[in-house]
């Protein structure tokens, strides 16, 4: 069982068979964009039977995908929820084939069901799993195909997989290679029943099944295809898409500027506890190539904030897939222009016994960054109307755990409802993000109602909103996330909360061209209160928003951002928010008229409209000053050029700066990182 | 020729300068980096978001806000129209980024096999 760097990185396209190459210049463009759809519609049938059939409340709210791939393991049609799960596809069926094909005591088969979840297999992080399902015909493999999804719970030492504190990958619970877990179209009773023994939950093990069911019915259709058209078209058909991908993605990449770009992002947090990390950006491109450069980067944590490059790849395929290449089909081929210079030793790129189930909060901002490159690189392009601030990451909120719920059973997951779906969309040099958008890894991505979080958790929601004062300030400002707050309600036991997040110190998620960072928020951790009869007086002393309640001097509440010390019981409870998008462009050129629109939906406060944006108006009828607003912008602009001062003679006092040790202790080599 | 790269900065690729987009102003040489060219001014985090929480209430200080003590705001203005060009949050003393180094000799190229066609 080997952990294998060369499969690790075998992420693009294999060399095309025989079979192949005869058959993917045979299709006419009609078939092939007729069928190119039907394998999109087959994924789309398959994901929706995951969602109504898994009982993961991440399947629910689409934290899923499925896809098709290659006898080779190559991707070429998807449907999701979330485009990283399905770019974690491919690696672990180049495992399957080159160490079990061949293996007389494995094998491959018709029927057959593998699983993984390991990050050193190909895996993001082990609560994202994976089933893997060979599609054969007339006794020959033609193709793979792949549902997978996060699911609540992998036998860690926390319930719900993150660990913040672990110190190595063992205290991370489930963890499996490529192993086969069916065969003859069903679950072995033996492997389900040593993995529900590991876990807490009864949701996993059923997902597993769940999973399982959507592979075989995509299979089914696939050979449909292939009995209809024959074999050759069938491969012919991916082969072609992978071939057309590949050479569309060059000449997109082709036609930008050649230059450097560098991006710097920071981070606050080392499991649980606080101290400053880096991962320094250059993104190269020349011809039809990028090279993403992670020189300059901490070394890994002592927690569970690692990752691999094979994450990083993977999370910008899936970002791309939405982004830069959204007008093309999903596939293996969108990464042919990419190559990755990533050090070892370094917290992208760790020690694989590491923890690394909270290796997403590292990923996503190092993606974000090479978001923040890649929109300097398209400005001066045709696709300027693609320019964006990088969707939100920073503080992406999850309060998970498990505990007893409302109903005597055994409650695992993310707690309350899935507001890390409702985070602010970036803004672009045309509008505003769109509050309450997206997941960070996904735009279809759904918060679900409160009523689904409150059937399912034993939990009462005192608000769930816009959160103010969280869109980065710009001319157009950054989509805003949702915010809430709850208390343990009927619950007939206590719960553990892991309050699961990325930072409060250093926001994550940069503005572009002037356009400041989105917001950062701590969870408020409430206890004790006497919201009973609060509620049963209907008293207007309930706070209505997570400002209100941390202005509230009747509750008590602690803010933070760490593993709770007790457990929580009824009368308990939690508010969060979630990531906020950066803003685009100078905020003293925002529209008056859109900064009073925000002021009047609570989503900008009347002290950022007169303080950032610099609007005067009436603060009853919230009218727009315009005189006097241009007044004030034309002061501003005067204290700017007072205030600042010329580069070099500024850096001379600034690089005199330096954080003080006790931040900076696990930096590494300040202030560059390691090379 | 004048080349628009970014929201507020344009390259006069004859004169080989960076310009300000909003007022014109010729900053500097194109290949070195524009902040170079720019006033920079250091703001504290907190006056653009503001800590509405009480860092009392938190066992660790957390207000709702970049930490000062963390990170800073550093600001890039035109010297001439004050139009802030980017801003960057870095920890104090950490070195500005060289966030646009472009190839000038392939945009030159570039544009001049566009007015050839």
């Amino acid at each position: 069982m080997p952990i294998d760097e060369e499969v690790l990185n075998r992420v693009c396209t294999e060399e095309p068979t025989e079979l192949e190459r005869e058959w993917m210049d045979k299709i006419g463009v009609d078939e092939f964009s007729v069928y190119l759809t039907k394998l999109e519609l087959i994924c789309e049938e398959a994901k929706q039977n995951m969602i109504m059939t898994g009982l993961s409340p991440a399947i629910q709210g689409m934290d899923c995908g499925v896809g098709v791939y290659t006898a080779a393991g190559d991707l070429v049609a998807a449907s999701v929820g979330t485009y990283l799960h399905i770019c974690s596809g491919q690696v672990p069926i180049k495992y399957i084939l080159k160490y079990y094909k061949d293996d007389p005591s494995v094998g491959i088969h018709e029927g057959d069901v593998f699983f993984v979840n390991d990050v050193l297999y190909g895996g993001f992080h082990n609560m994202d799993m994976l089933n893997i399902v060979p599609v054969f015909w007339e006794g020959d493999l033609i193709a793979w195909v792949v549902a997978a999804a996060h699911e609540p719970e992998t036998g860690a030492t926390e319930p719900a997989g993150f660990v913040p504190y672990a110190r190595s990958r063992y205290e991370e619970g489930f963890k499996a290679p490529p192993i086969r877990v069916g065969s003859n179209f069903m679950i072995e009773t033996d492997f389900f029943d040593f993995f529900s023994n590991m876990l807490r939950d009864t949701i996993t093990p059923h997902d597993l099944k769940a999973k399982a069911s959507c592979c075989f019915k995509m299979a089914e259709r696939l050979q449909e295809i292939a009995e209809q058209k024959g074999v050759g078209f069938f491969v012919g058909l991916m082969r072609r898409s992978l071939e057309v991908v590949t050479d569309a993605g060059k000449q997109r990449i082709a036609s930008l500027n050649d230059g450097t770009y560098r991006h710097v992002i920071f981070f606050d947090l080392q499991g649980k506890e606080e101290a400053l990390g880096c991962v320094h950006i250059t993104l190269i491109k020349k011809g039809d190539q990028l090279t993403v450069d992670l020189s300059g980067s901490s070394p890994p944590t002592m927690s569970f904030l690692n990752s691999k490059p094979h994450v990083v790849r993977g999370l910008l395929a899936g970002v791309m897939m939405q982004y830069l290449f959204a007008d093309f089909p999903v596939s293996t081929g969108l990464l042919a222009p990419f190559s990755f210079k990533v050090p070892p030793g370094t917290i992208v790129n760790a020690p694989n016994d590491r923890a690394m189930s909270g290796s997403m909060r590292i990923t996503a901002p190092v993606v974000n960054g090479i978001m923040v490159c890649l929109a300097k690189l398209l400005f001066d392009s045709d696709l300027r109307e693609r320019v964006t601030s990088p969707p939100s990451m920073s503080g992406v909120g999850l309060a998970a755990g498990g505990g007893i719920d409302q109903y005597g059973g055994i409650v695992i997951g993310i707690i309350g409802t899935i507001i890390i779906n409702g985070c602010g969309g970036p803004a672009t040099p045309f509008r505003d993000g769109m509050d309450a958008g997206q997941f960070w890894f996904s735009g279809f991505a759904d918060c679900l109602d409160v009523e689904h979080g409150e059937v399912q958790t034993p939990v009462l929601h005192l608000f769930r909103n816009i959160m103010m004062d969280q869109g980065g300030p710009g001319k157009f400002r950054g989509g805003a996330t949702v915010c809430q707050g709850y208390t343990f309600h009927n619950a007939k036991g206590p719960l553990r909360l892991i309050f699961n997040t990325s930072t409060s110190r250093v926001p994550h998620t940069p503005g572009l061209f002037g356009g400041y960072a989105g917001g950062i928020n701590p969870f408020l951790e409430i206890r004790n209160t006497d919201w009973q009869p609060l509620f049963e007086n209907a008293s207007e002393e309930i706070p209505s928003s997570y400002h209100e309640l941390a202005a509230s001097k009747r509750i008590t509440y602690k803010a933070t951002q760490f593993v709770s010390e007790d457990f929580f019981m009824n009368g308990d409870g939690v508010a969060n928010g979630s990531g906020s998008s950066g803003g685009y462009g100078d905020a003293l050129e925002r529209d008056p008229a859109l900064a009073m629109d925000d002021v009047g939906k609570q989503i900008t406060s009347p002290w950022a409209a007169r303080n950032v944006y610099h609007v005067a108006f009436d603060e009853e009828t919230l009218e727009v000053d315009y005189p006097q607003t241009s007044k004030l912008r034309d002061q501003e602009r005067e204290r700017r050029k007072k205030q600042g001062k010329p580069y070099h003679d500024f850096m001379k006092e600034w690089l005199e700066r330096k954080p003080k040790e006790e931040i900076i202790r696990s930096y590494g080599p300040w202030p560059e990182g390691i090379k | 020729m004048k080349v628009r790269v970014t929201e507020y900065l344009d390259i006069d690729l004859d004169k080989e300068l960076w310009c300000c987009h909003s007022c014109g102003k010729e900053l500097g040489a194109v290949r070195e980096n524009y902040k170079h060219f720019t006033l920079v001014y250091d703001r504290d985090p907190h006056e653009i978001h503001k800590p509405y929480i009480n860092p009392e209430s938190s066992p660790v200080g957390h207000s709702c806000s970049p930490d000062p003590e963390w990170c800073r705001i550093l600001e890039f203005y035109c010297p001439n129209c004050a139009t802030m060009f980017e801003v960057e949050y870095l920890p104090p003393g950490h070195p500005p980024t060289h966030d646009i180094e472009l190839d000038i000799d392939a945009l030159k190229a570039r544009h001049q096999n566009q007015d050839n066609h």
